[in-house]
């Protein structure tokens, strides 16, 4: 299985995400989000930013992670392609976001959305769809 | 979803759901629309989305879905619902995180015959002129304490120093500025995410375009609203941009470990709402009435661009023609307002959440400009780009029927990958060139996926709202330029 899978919406992005362990996960969601607004690269300093956040549980955590990066990466006109966590839990987390100034998107992802959005167990794999507002 | 064995039809376009359907549902959820528009929604998780609607607290009457209902999340689009200003809630979820998208009309008196020669050069003004697609900034570069002048005022603000007349207010909506916003409820990231995106118009389904009246259905109302069979007009469509997304964002992140507290269980996060009463509830309000006072701001100075690269395009050919181009009007509908309704034979003050949905009230009401109040206030319903666009009056029946609220647009019926694998952008474009529309898109794959082939038959969701009462029918538009972000 793919890490990132596209699934039909009608009018938004759903994506299906799967990793071998929770932070995988969450690294996993990040590169399917970068991936699918489409970065045109503005050039090659990598840049980190520091993300720290508390949620009531993991699925609000994924929530909350993903739409931290999304702000960082609006304000400042950067995405992100990778993820470093310095600790991650149920209910938290502290992680450098690591990426790259960008000259534009090809594709507006306006808002990470908890509609669908519930992490599962199966055999080894962590598995969660994400619906994102385009 | 399939239909639900419990779906019975009230009329040729209304269907409802009733209360027995679901334990947790406390009203029935009604969806306007026809066999056929019925049967595409089967497709998707639209009708489960309104399901979940009926189970809020203080929902009054109905969940409703108007014909160009389509899956979102939370609310589908095309949802409508309103709760008790008294005991109900008010929901980020249901307004969505494009507060106070909208649509804009201005009216021209000039023909198209008159700028065909110069339609492209216009095209390529406006599109110089209105910064559009993902990220783009514009030329206007706010402070934070201007930003705040943005979202306490709106487009009153933009008047006052000069920028358009005291007129654009009266033909808009709330007057371009609602009431209630407070700009120390909105956080500084969101406010950071706006600061240049003033006079922008955004990527996805935001466009502006040139239109000509194709059709006058409805002469009373369209000599009301100045409309004229053969003239044109300009649509803007367009939101509140980034500051609007992580307003959402921001309010969802906060009521969802709230929401025990206040004994509401929701069938879905996205939903997350709080008591209209509790100090998160009026927070929330407050905030979004200044992202909607942006998003005012911003179509207002978008209008001004467009007025601007009118005058500078066609002036030097049309000497001595009227170049001026008012407002119409303009309505949200991605939005929650306080509003009164007649609820079993009482007045009753209701939080009215419209989430792809226009407000369409009646003749009558105080909150339509004296102008059009003895009419019904416009409703403007932007089709695609390759088909039609309509202008409607509200009536006394969609007051009874539906808070006054129509439909906001066609409707997709296709999934933006689903459209480009059915259509390619650049014979798109050649398509619609072929048909004397200019279009002016960076993107391929932008116009691919606003295909109208994307989208419901607007003539056919228009017909279901003028057929069910909601609004009527007064012009039809067509598009002859087309401006938009990728």
């Amino acid at each position: 299985m793919p890490p990132v899978e596209m699934l039909t919406h009608t009018a938004d992005l759903r994506i299906r995400v799967s990793a071998a362990s929770i932070a995988e996960l969450f690294a996993e969601a990040l590169r399917g989000m970068t991936n699918a607004s489409g970065p045109v690269w503005a050039g090659e300093n990598e840049i980190s930013r520091e993300v720290s956040v508390s949620s009531p549980d993991r699925n609000a955590l994924l929530v909350d992670f993903l739409s931290e990066a999304l702000r960082w990466g609006d304000t400042n006109n950067e995405a992100y392609t990778n993820v470093v966590f310095e600790e991650i839990s149920d209910t938290s987390l502290r992680a450098r976001l690591i990426g790259r100034p960008i000259k534009g998107l090809a594709l507006e992802i306006k808002a990470v959305t908890h509609h669908e959005l519930e992490i599962k167990r199966s055999a080894s794999r962590w598995t969660t769809n994400i619906i994102f507002d385009i | 979803m399939p239909l639900p064995a419990s779906i019975r039809k009230i009329s040729d376009e209304i269907w409802e759901i009733p209360r027995s359907h679901r334990a947790d549902m406390r009203v029935p959820a009604r969806i306007y629309a026809d066999e056929v528009l019925l049967k595409e929604i089967e497709n998707d998780r639209s009708i489960e989305q309104l399901i979940n609607v009926a189970t809020l607290p203080g929902i009054q009457k109905y969940a409703l879905a108007m014909p160009d209902m389509h899956e979102g999340y939370g609310f589908p689009i095309g949802g409508v619902a309103a709760f008790s200003a008294e005991d109900g809630i008010i929901s980020p979820g249901g307004v969505g995180y494009d507060i106070n998208c909208g649509v804009r009309l201005l009216r021209s008196s000039l023909v198209e015959g008159d700028v065909r020669l110069h339609l492209p050069a216009l095209a390529n003004q406006i599109f110089r002129d209105v910064p559009s697609g993902v990220g783009r900034g514009g030329r206007t570069k706010l402070s934070v304490s201007e930003m705040d002048q943005v979202l306490l005022r709106g487009a009153q603000l933009m008047v006052e120093r000069g920028s358009g007349s005291q007129n654009d207010l009266d033909h808009s909506e709330e007057s371009s500025s609602m009431p209630g916003a407070d700009p120390s409820a909105v956080s500084d990231h969101a406010k950071k995410r706006g600061l240049d995106q003033l006079g922008t118009l955004g990527s996805g389904n935001h466009f502006l375009e040139i239109q000509v009246i194709d059709e006058i259905f409805d002469s009373a109302a369209a000599s009301s609203f100045g409309l004229k069979q053969g003239c044109l007009a300009v649509a803007i469509h367009c939101g509140s941009r980034g500051i609007g997304h992580q307003i959402a964002t921001d309010y969802i992140r906060l009521m969802i470990p709230k929401l025990a507290g206040w004994g509401i269980a929701l069938p879905d996060r996205e939903l997350a709402c709080a008591p209209i009463g509790s100090p998160e509830g009026q927070k929330y309000y407050s905030a979004m009435a200044a992202a909607a006072n942006f998003a005012w701001c911003n179509r207002h100075m978008i209008m001004e661009a467009v007025r601007a690269a009118w005058r500078r395009i066609l002036e030097p050919a049309l000497k001595n023609a009227d170049l001026t181009l008012p407002l119409v009007y303009d309505v949200a509908h991605n939005v929650a307002k306080r509003e009164t309704h007649v609820i079993d034979g009482r007045s009753v003050e209701v939080v009215m959440h419209r989430k792809g949905a226009t407000r369409a009230f009646g003749p009558g009401r105080p909150e339509i400009p004296d102008a059009y109040r003895q009419i019904g206030q416009p409703v403007l319903i932007p089709g695609t780009m390759g088909t039609a666009s309509y202008v409607l009056a509200g009536t006394e029946q969609g007051m009874e029927q539906a808070f006054g609220t129509s439909c906001h647009g066609a409707g997709r019926r296709m999934s933006r990958a689903a459209a480009k694998r059915t259509v390619s952008g650049p014979e798109l474009r050649q398509k619609l060139e072929s048909q004397g529309i200019v279009i002016r898109c960076d993107s391929a794959r932008g116009l691919a996926e606003e295909a109208p082939e994307a989208y419901k038959d607007v003539d056919r969701v228009v017909r279901i709202v003028d057929r069910a009462g909601l609004a009527r029918k007064v012009a039809r538009l067509k598009p002859i330029a087309v401006i938009k972000g990728g």
